[in-house]
């Protein structure tokens, strides 16, 4: 029997590798002069992905062995197969397949414009400007692609000709423009001027926080240390979109719960919640069951201020993997966010149940339970947790402050506190450590000892410059230096 | 530990695919012996007698060495396989020449944490015995057994340097686990002094480097740290075609580097948060030591993967440093983003007499030049020189004057950390592999691409990491060895930079009787001809100490001037060229060839 259930398996993964071998591996030329085009290997990708390449492959195939089909057709069956190929970064597959639609329909600036941006994607900046020259000469008012062209001009380091686009297409894209003058003037050294057209982008593009970085290298440029130093904290992820409706498009082909996943990330680290929030969304849509959809989408919708839509998304996450942590915690975060405590302690000992060897969860549910006034439970969790695993130094400092300072006086216990500070610090010499060791001893009544910790803590916090430490520190001196410290 | 509480953490979602099942393929890899290793050393290529064209020749099986590396992939796409490998040049047996200490990886462990790193695998020493006369310019020995190192762990990077000032090179190895610190016994052997030494680091450790923050003449340690891993922590991540693929670092939380106080006594003292260098915490990869604002204090750089780069500014030997890389420009590229960076190299590109800065990065962010434009300040020209290339994730790479006309040049070694489409397709089983790269510096105008002229091994590819610099066969220009990872490390014997005039340096400080590390040596007369002795830089690896420059065809004795660690300013006048000279502070120089 056993052997029979074997010989079945072994049958069908012969059948499946059959089946990828009958796939070929390229798509030959449908005419003299074109190239074939290699066609990515589709075992192991998400089925919808696969199952959308084969059925694109299957139309262009139909339609070139069609008799009689016109360039121009046969152009828009190479150029949509390469577009499903560049959607899904298959850029070798793209641009052949771009290559024969420009041979085929050399008047089409969609396919020359398109293998314009996929070379500039991939770094071939000399293929990309006489791409781009070539699509702005058959369809002068193709913007997007001046704007591009002067993006790679910018890239080879040919200020003048870049300088030239940018100022052309200044009234129709007025903050890209700036924005590529400015990088202009600051590599020119122009640094006054490089502030004037940063500033305008970002006067007109406030989100676009990657801009706060030129600007700062111009103050810098300008000896404005202290505004450079300003702008440098605001920098973040936010750019400038092209606005270019033909490589925009390429997105709007990604199927399937991984692509579109991958789409909203991208979407979202750069400051795009809603159109992460889209992308995330047609992922549920495509995978119902997405826990990493749901998780995402939730986060996005924190980034929008949409508290409560995202505690549900990711409160039904968790409920479809109460194991994963990324939920978890983000619901944590949610709820907290929200200052639903009971909910959140529920998470939380929901989370330790499935795992108890996680420290995180440990202190945080204690943390929380000691926030809610319920510190018995609060040192029963971390005791366990102590007793189990005595090196960790987060559990046990939270374990010693409880036992140190706890409102409730009847679990105080300033000997145990005492000697496991005394450990925590014996392991790392710190200055809040070395506090928990001053609250142990302020339990004990042992007033000048706890003083001389807190001085010794004040001196380590200032030796690393920890300015906040050292002042929050220095704010509970005085809780020590009366006779009765204890509190 | 960030703790779950603390809004102040703002991140993107870090909720990368997981795969609930995975299917272990055996990717059946083995390491090969090779049938060269028994030929040796029989046969060398008559491209070394002086009449080829090609800048390097891999010449890695008439050496002897037969060091294959094996990364312990078993089809579950683990973030370490892709990260090593590396490796070391160094003289440890004081004989004149360098030798070689070549890293292991594989296998990964299955379980927890990564203390479950099962260490079932063997590093290897190499002892060059090179023959005086340049008969036999290079053969390694294989003396592992002899030299009695141990691997304890999933092997990363090495870094080397005399940590008690007894005139022989010590070695670390840094480790996905406990990493070692091995003393030299000066008899061909070394001891793990890790415990004793207190220098271990649990986490995954990359590259490290030894270098004197406090200027007590003792070599303190710094070691950068990447992320948390555990082969538990294993995530699902995938390809922009929905394909199953290497993650990116960023799934998985930084872990803070590491800085070791050296107490003279052979113990360290670990004074990270004292110094200030743990937080922020960054996926560290490399790292190299410099005095970067010429106050006379060494600075740390450290390049993070996906996280701004790092310039930690010594205050003055305080212990205390402060990172200044995004006021200095070096944290992140001209347009403000951080890029995943790998490896570093520090030199003066452009001969105005301060140190440039090169960091290699991922393939669709091209690698970036700093250009130190004074005042401590740099400006990202990469486009402006000429190194403006996609298509390359750069890992090792090294400023060597390759040529010998006195500008340094730039050497690259390449390979992916996710899976390259072309290769998928044709079946390879480990679809990484990138060619390397040389470029050569136009008298600091600009640099060109000439890896089609740089010889066989820059035409290959290989899933290249490590690339440690060094003059192996002592003819006076600088060879490469390269690291590879999942593959056997390359010995490229460089076979153009003799044919020019040159003059080799060996800085000796003789308070401390060990490499002058951090000294500067310049060419008096030759304006902005000045190299630093350091060892580190690069990726994963540990350098020759020697510095070479390269006189075109200039051979009039030279005068060279020294500045010591600590700012003294000595000269050696009538210096022959075409050989090492040992300059030893207060003593006449010594010619070693």
């Amino acid at each position: 029997m056993i052997r029979l259930a074997a010989a079945i398996v072994i049958g069908l993964i012969a059948c499946h590798g059959a089946h990828a071998q009958s796939e070929s591996s390229e798509i030959p030329p449908a005419r003299e002069g074109l190239h074939s085009v290699p066609l990515p290997r589709l075992d192991g990708l998400e089925a919808a992905v696969s199952d959308q390449i084969r059925e694109q492959r299957r139309a262009f195939e139909a339609l070139s062995a069609a008799g009689r089909v016109s360039g121009g057709k046969l152009a828009s069956g190479y150029g949509d197969l390469g577009r499903l190929f560049h959607a899904y970064e298959f850029f070798d597959s793209a641009e052949m397949s771009y290559l024969n639609a420009t041979r085929l329909a050399p008047g089409d600036v969609t396919w020359v414009h398109l293998l314009g941006y996929l070379y500039q994607q991939t770094g071939r900046l000399e293929d990309a400007a006489s791409r781009f020259e070539q699509a702005i000469r058959l369809q002068p008012e193709d913007r997007a692609a001046t704007v591009r062209l002067a993006q790679v001009y910018l890239g080879l380091n040919r200020l003048r000709e870049a300088r030239e686009l940018f100022d052309s297409v200044a009234t129709i894209f007025p903050t890209l423009a700036r924005n590529g003058l400015g990088e202009i003037a600051l590599r020119e050294r122009r640094y006054e001027e490089a502030v004037g057209h940063f500033r305008a982008v970002l006067e007109r593009a406030p989100q676009a926080s990657s801009i706060h970085y030129s600007l700062a290298m111009a103050y810098r440029g300008l000896g404005r240390l202290d505004e450079a130093r300003s702008h440098l904290k605001q920098r973040g992820n936010g750019g400038i979109n092209v606005g270019d409706p033909i490589a925009d498009g390429l997105q709007s082909l990604v199927r399937g719960e991984r692509g579109l996943v991958a789409r909203g990330r991208r979407a979202y680290e750069t400051g795009q919640y809603k159109e992460a929030a889209a992308a995330f969304a047609q992922a549920i849509k495509s995978a119902p069951g997405s826990v990493t959809a749901r998780v995402n989408l939730g986060l996005t919708h924190m980034q929008l201020g949409n508290t409560v839509e995202a505690v549900a998304l990711l409160s039904k996450a968790f409920e479809l993997a109460p194991d994963d942590p990324d939920a978890a915690r983000e619901l944590l975060r949610a709820l907290l966010r929200l200052r639903r405590v009971d909910d959140a302690i529920g998470v939380l000992s929901k989370s330790r149940s499935i795992n108890r060897d996680d420290e995180e969860t440990v202190v945080s549910l204690a943390i929380l339970l000691a926030e809610q006034s319920r510190f018995a439970e609060a040192v029963a969790v971390l005791d366990e947790d102590h007793r189990r695993f005595p090196e960790r130094t987060t559990t046990a400092t939270t374990l010693a402050r409880l036992l140190a300072s706890s409102p409730d006086r009847s679990l105080r216990d300033g000997a145990r506190a005492l000697a496991v500070a005394e450990g925590v610090y014996a392991a790392e010499p710190t200055p809040v450590h070395g506090e928990t060791v001053a609250l142990a001893l302020a339990e004990l009544s042992r007033c000048d000892e706890a003083l001389a910790w807190m001085k010794r803590a004040i001196a380590g916090a200032e030796k690393t410059n920890d300015a906040a430490e050292t002042a929050r520190l220095k704010s509970e001196v005085p809780k020590y230096e009366t006779a009765s410290c204890r509190r | 530990m960030p703790h779950p509480l603390d809004e102040r953490r703002s991140r993107p979602p870090s909720h990368e695919w997981r795969i609930v099942k995975f299917a272990v393929v055996s990717l059946g890899y083995r390491i090969a012996t090779s049938l060269l290793a028994l030929i040796l050393f029989a046969v060398w290529p008559g491209s070394l007698s002086g009449q080829s064209t090609a800048a390097f020749v891999d010449v890695t099986a008439q050496t002897g060495l037969d060091f294959t590396h094996a990364n312990g992939a078993a089809g579950e796409l683990l973030l370490p396989e892709v990260i090593g490998a590396g490796g070391a040049l160094f003289d440890f047996d004081n004989d004149g020449d360098l030798d070689l200490f070549a890293i292991q990886s594989g296998p990964l462990g299955g379980r927890g944490s990564a203390a479950d790193v099962r260490p079932r695998v063997h590093h290897r020493l190499y002892r060059n015995d090179r023959s005086p006369d340049g008969r036999v310019p290079v053969r390694f020995t294989d003396v592992t057994e002899r030299g009695g190192i141990t691997a304890a762990g999933y092997g990363m990077g090495a870094a080397t340097g005399d940590i008690d000032n007894d005139g022989w090179v010590d070695l670390y190895v840094t480790n996905l686990g406990s990493n070692q610190l091995f003393r030299n016994n000066g008899n061909g052997t070394f001891t793990d002094i890790t415990a004793k030494s207190g220098t271990d680091d649990p986490r995954w450790s990359t590259s490290a480097t030894f270098f004197d923050y406090d200027r007590d003449g003792w070599l303190d340690l710094f070691v950068a740290n990447y992320v948390n891993f555990s082969p538990s922590m294993k995530r699902g991540c995938f390809s922009a075609g929905s394909a199953r693929d290497y993650c990116n670092p960023a799934v998985y939380a930084p872990t803070p580097d590491k800085l070791f106080h050296n107490n003279r006594d052979g113990t360290f003292s670990d004074v990270t948060q004292r110094s200030g260098v743990g937080v922020p915490s960054g996926r560290g990869l490399g790292v190299l030591a410099s005095d970067f604002n010429g106050d006379g204090f060494t600075d740390l750089y450290v390049a993070n993967d996906g996280d701004a780069n790092q310039l930690w500014i010594n205050e003055r030997g305080s212990g205390v440093f402060r990172d200044e890389a995004l006021l200095t420009g070096v944290a992140v590229n001209r347009m403000g983003q951080p890029q995943g960076s790998m490896g570093i190299d520090a030199g003066d590109v452009d001969r105005d007499g301060d140190e440039d800065l090169f960091v290699t990065n991922l393939d669709n962010e091209g690698n970036t030049l700093y250009v130190n434009v004074g005042d401590g300040l740099f400006e990202d020209r990469t486009t402006e020189f000429g190194l403006f290339k996609l298509g390359f994730t750069g890992f090792g790479t090294r400023f060597i004057d390759y040529d010998n006309d006195g500008w340094l040049d730039v050497v690259v070694v390449n390979g992916a950390v996710r899976h390259l489409s072309q290769q998928v397709q044709k079946g390879d089983p480990y679809p990484l592999k990138q060619r390397s790269q040389l470029f050569r510096n136009d008298r600091g105008r600009r640099f060109e691409d000439v890896s089609s002229v740089a010889g066989s091994a820059f035409a290959q590819l290989h899933v290249a990491r490590g690339a440690a610099t060094g003059d192996l066969d002592n003819d006076g220009d600088t060879d490469v060895v390269m690291f590879n990872n999942s593959g056997p490390a390359r010995v490229l014997l460089n076979d153009v930079g003799h044919r020019r005039h040159w003059l080799g340096v060996r800085a000796i400080d003789s308070r401390y009787r060990r490499d002058a590390v951090q000294a500067r040596v310049s060419i008096v007369g030759q304006r902005g001809v000045a190299r630093s002795v350091r060892t580190d830089g690069s990726y994963c690896v540990a350098n020759d100490p020697r510095v070479l420059f390269g006189l075109g065809n200039d051979s009039a004795a030279q005068t060279v001037r020294v500045q010591w660690a600590g700012g003294q300013v000595e000269e050696f006048r009538n210096l022959a060229v075409d050989r090492y000279w040992t300059l030893e502070s207060g003593k006449e120089p010594r010619a070693s060839r």
